[in-house]
């Protein structure tokens, strides 16, 4: 009966002008792929999720191209925007294969920020009839004067890992690109390629705009995910501090296969030369079969170590997310994960890399790397196997984005407000959008601002009959040079003495080294010889070193969909007995949940608060498992609160699962029922204040100035009067702060911070657990959850002292140094 | 001079560092380095929204000449930006506020002031490569003289504070055995730590904080 109907729907449409190229190749289109090209025919938008390696790109496409063929027009007629470079290429040259085989018109291109010149040259011309490109360069294009004719015929667009755009800048900028195109054309389909999501609709939506229909097609297999957890014998052999815990790693060994090909995922760059480092001495044989793999390392060195995976000159790559997505290794034998993954979808993409193949069981070995992660792990395959995955949000109204938005639209045919302001409410991220906030970007773009209304110079953009355009050539082309919304902290590219590059290394370390320390570095150790100009020169050094660089924003924290069932976990474990659970990991887990609850109660169910007093002072411990930035956030909130009532300063060290409030002094008769400790009013006050929000602030700032065109950044070439324009964002964000402090930049940074660098609604939750759930237990010693916390003081970063004692502090500490 | 001011000795004269960025000599000679009026001009020229600070700047030089009662003020170079600062607007207020200071106003001229020929006559400031006046010799760039000793900016310096979990950069006067360097004084302008052998002072938002030694 199914065959019966597919060879219906293949002797139709797409299918059929697609026929010879299928068998050609031996392809049965799958369902899904039918599914797509009939709705594509019937002139639906729709968004796919179907996992790679299941045709998703001609499920995508076909139809599309079909409906072209149908329908000749000149001029780009289908856009497919890509947020990877590296994958650019390869659909490319698949798209040119299908068309190639129906037609030898039809060209395919490619533009992206590493398109040569004379191609360039040649698409300003005339663009290609299918064109691949990134969120960037369809903006780029947006910002064409000619930008209303150049789409005026494009009857597709395809957004391709839409999942990864969809909730960050990128995402909000492709949204409004695609309202633009609508505007262009306003017959245009929209089509995106998604990993399952648990948003599903939320994600769609986004896609094709408010107000217009959309097919949902899912894959229907979904692929088993099979989570192995590699246990110790027992967890008092287990690092309490669980800093970088290399002990599994004997046991890793044992169950690696020296001849499969195999990802192994670490969390941190920094905990991926770790133990690439540590698995290549305990496995000389293997030490130039393993490969590290990051973002920071050289594209070159990545896509040379991508071959030799393929070509099994490299059997193991130790690699960050940078290996998450894309790039198609085929199939590779075997995933392990070190660490927790920390979210579930994270995971089970993880588990998807390996055995890449139609109705194959994805496999991953998780190795712990500290004992709650264990219970962590356990939580992340009951929600895989539940089909628990975090959703993705769009995020919502980012006036930078906006206000690059605008100078874009001037740029691109030039805009009239009331037209504008209808078109960008038509995208999810802004369909709130209220007139006068739109209006306030919209003088901020204008005149600067309401400081600046004052100054006639500034002309960023200007009215002529009803429309805003950008007049000044100088000013059009900074912006094209500025266009998009990735940031990249300042970073050094790292070269051997006689000129092979490594890769970059953000500036910051380097601050912190001088010349003649040695450091790890993509799998190798290296000597700092110098750093000149944007360069580390270095060489190979014979010594050890255990010095690893960070990386910023490596590290993340828990997700929430993994807290929620983290804390499940607990609630029914409080109700049994571990020793005889049928899972090993909890078995192995016994003595710690027992030690737990005998010493103190298993939080989870309760909002647990733990009061130690030791020979330093007094410590109170919080287990509200609400991720680390929530907890960093959480623990300056309430040393803040506590240090108005009363004469006394906290420490502050946070993790994962906890926090632990430290005072030299003896506070243990400090009431936590004092009054509005937990309480959520003037929460973003009082969170702002406590953080000092004005150094999370500022840090923050540095990716809105650049997105909203405050500060310039990367001229290729030399750009005569650079200099003389460049201003830190930190200083513009003092002066704004100054002058200007109802700025619609500046709440952007504020916002930010709080949504994503505190994640204000997770602390707001575990207040609320805390106001009505709360229990105090006095501890003679830390518990098992509270232990980590005490071992790894981390020291608050986040300071609420007065510059005085900053200084003071840090001088006393420079005395001692020297 | 107040609390909050730093009073050091140098070959033998008293000079007092000032949190508005400036240094006073006891003989009536106050010194203002890199002020660079008209920068958020030029910025706003080429299209980025950065407000004007010049009003505040100009408030607190006029704060610093008359607590110290300077008959003179020097100032150390890149007094305009770039040549896009000179609006007409910004003249206005330039000329606007210097019929409001009583004191004289002598400008060493550094590298941004090559943009001009010569400073608008109504500002009332005399413009030369250097100025001595024995033991001191001021002038733009941080270079050592023989048998004096300089007073210069150019260098913006700042200097950094830190331990392990915290860190701190603060615009300073850095003051060698032959040279002193002074915090640049415009609102809008960054600064680069300062490496060599010198004792910094630094500016901690109202008072002038020693931080390090050579």
């Amino acid at each position: 009966m199914r065959a019966e109907q597919d060879r219906t729907a293949w002797a139709t449409g797409a299918a059929q002008r697609f026929g010879a190229f299928f068998e050609e190749r031996g392809w049965e289109p799958y369902p899904e792929q039918l599914e797509a090209w009939e709705t594509q025919a019937s002139g639906e938008s729709g968004l796919l999720c179907i996992p790679t390696g299941f045709g998703k790109t001609y499920a995508a496409t076909l139809g599309l191209l079909h409906r072209i063929a149908l329908e000749p027009a000149t001029g780009l007629r289908l856009v497919y925007v890509t947020p990877l470079r590296a994958l650019a290429r390869d659909i490319t040259l698949a798209l040119g294969a299908a068309t190639a085989s129906i037609s030898d018109d039809i060209e395919v291109g490619l533009q992206t920020g590493d398109t040569d010149s004379k191609t360039k040259a040649r698409y300003r011309r005339r663009l290609p009839q299918v064109l691949v490109t990134t969120p960037e360069s369809l903006t780029l294009l947006c910002a064409r004067g000619d930008a209303p004719r150049l789409f005026s015929n494009c009857a597709a667009v395809v957004v391709d890992e839409w999942h990864e755009l969809l909730s960050t800048k990128r995402g909000t900028q492709t949204e409004l690109a695609l309202a633009r195109l609508r505007t262009f054309n306003p017959a245009l389909l929209t089509w995106g390629l998604s990993a399952t999501l648990a948003n599903t609709m939320e994600a769609g939506e986004a896609l094709v705009g408010s107000g217009t229909d959309f097919r949902v097609i899912r894959s229907p297999h979904r692929r088993p995910v099979d989570v192995r957890l590699l246990l110790p014998q027992s967890v008092d052999a287990f690092p309490w501090a669980g800093h970088l815990g290399l002990r599994l790693l004997p046991k890793l060994l044992e169950d690696l296969d020296r001849n499969a090909s195999t990802l192994i995922f670490a969390n941190t760059r920094s905990q991926v030369e770790r133990w690439h480092g540590a698995l290549a001495e305990r496995a000389p044989d293997m030490a130039d079969r393993i490969a590290v793999h990051h973002g920071s390392i050289d594209r070159e060195e990545r896509t040379r170590i991508e071959a030799a995976l393929k070509d099994g000159s490299i059997r193991w790559v130790v690699c960050t997310s940078s290996l998450d997505l894309g790039v198609d290794f085929g199939p590779v034998d075997r995933v392990v994960q070190i660490g927790s993954p920390r979210g579930v979808a994270r995971l089970a993409q993880r588990a998807g890399r390996s055995r890449h193949r139609r109705g194959e069981v994805a496999e991953v070995l998780c190795v712990p790397t500290n004992a709650i992660e264990i219970l962590e792990l356990v939580a992340t395959r009951r929600a895989l196997a539940q089909g628990c995955l975090e959703p993705r949000s769009p995020l919502i109204a980012p006036a930078d984005v906006l206000a690059q938005h605008m100078v874009t639209c001037a740029l691109g045919g030039g805009f009239q407000p009331t037209t504008l302001f209808d078109e960008v409410r038509t995208t999810k991220a802004y369909r709130s959008l209220a007139r006068e906030d739109f209006d306030e970007v919209l003088r901020f773009v204008r005149d600067g601002g309401t400081a600046l209304a004052a100054y006639p110079k500034y002309k960023k953009i200007v009215e002529r009959e009803g429309r805003y355009v950008v007049e000044d050539r100088r000013i059009a082309r900074l912006h094209r040079l500025s266009i998009g919304t990735i940031s990249s902290d300042a970073s050094l590219s790292v070269r051997f003495m006689r000129g092979k590059r490594l890769g970059t290394i953000e500036e910051s370390f380097f601050g912190r080294i001088k010349p003649g320390d040695r450091f790890v570095y993509a799998g190798r150790v290296l000597e700092l010889v110098r750093v000149r100009h944007s360069e580390a020169i270095v060489r190979l050094a014979s010594a050890k070193s255990n010095v690893t660089p960070r990386w910023q924003g490596g590290r993340m924290a828990m997700s929430e969909t993994v807290s929620e069932l983290l804390r499940n976990t607990l609630v029914e474990l409080g109700a049994r007995s571990p020793q005889d659970d049928t899972d090993e990991a909890i078995r192995v887990l016994a003595p710690i949940l027992d030690q737990q609850a005998s010493r103190s109660r298993l939080p989870g169910s309760v909002a647990l608060v733990e009061r130690w007093r030791s020979k330093h002072g007094t410590h109170f411990f919080f287990s509200p498992f609400a991720g680390r930035l929530a907890h960093e956030g959480l623990g300056a909130l309430l040393s803040y609160r506590l240090s108005q009532q009363m004469h006394a300063t906290f420490t502050v060290s946070s993790n994962d699962y906890g926090l632990e409030l430290f005072s030299t002094e003896d506070v243990r008769m400090v009431s936590l029922n004092s009054a509005g400790l937990f309480d959520a009013d003037d929460l973003d006050r009082d969170l702002l204040s406590a953080v000092n929000g004005a150094d999370l602030g500022r840090r923050q700032f540095r990716d809105v100035a650049r997105v909203c065109g405050l500060v310039f950044q990367g001229y290729p070439g030399s750009f005569k009067s650079a200099g003389q324009i460049q201003m830190s964002a930190g200083l513009i964000y003092d002066v704004l702060s100054d002058y200007e402090p109802a700025s619609p930049m500046l709440r952007q940074a504020h916002d930010e911070v709080l949504q994503h660098k505190l994640e204000r609604g997770r602390i707001e939750r575990a207040l609320r657990m805390y106001r009505t759930e709360r229990i105090e237990i006095d501890v003679d010693y830390p518990s098992p959850f509270g232990f980590p916390l005490y071992v790894r003081r981390v020291g608050a970063r986040l300071s609420n002292e007065s510059l005085a004692t900053r200084i003071e502090r840090m001088k006393a500490s420079w005395t001692k140094t020297t | 001079m107040d609390e909050n001011d730093l009073t050091i000795q140098i070959r033998g004269e008293s000079v007092t560092l000032m949190p508005e960025h400036t240094a006073f000599w006891h003989a009536g000679v106050l010194m203002a380095a890199d002020l660079h009026w008209g920068k958020a001009q030029s910025l706003q020229a080429s299209g980025v929204a950065s407000p004007c600070t010049l009003d505040r700047d100009l408030a607190r030089l006029s704060r610093a000449i008359q607590r110290t009662g300077s008959h003179t003020a020097v100032l150390l170079g890149d007094l305009i930006h770039s040549a896009d600062s000179m609006t007409p607007d910004l003249h206005e207020r330039i000329c606007a506020w210097r019929r409001t200071i009583d004191c004289d106003l002598v400008l060493t001229s550094g590298n941004h002031d090559r943009h001009f020929a010569s400073i608008p006559t109504e500002w009332r400031i005399r413009a030369l490569p250097e100025l001595w006046s024995v033991p001191f010799a001021f002038r733009h760039m941080p270079e050592p003289l023989p048998d004096v000793f300089v007073w210069s900016g150019h260098l913006h310096p700042v200097c950094v504070l830190k331990d392990r979990r915290d860190r701190l950069r603060l615009p300073c006067f850095a003051v060698g055995e032959t040279v002193g360097i002074l915090p640049s004084f415009g609102s809008l302008t960054g600064g680069f730590p300062v490496k060599g052998p010198y004792r910094t002072y630094a500016v901690a938002q109202d008072r002038i904080v020693e931080t390090g030694e050579p």
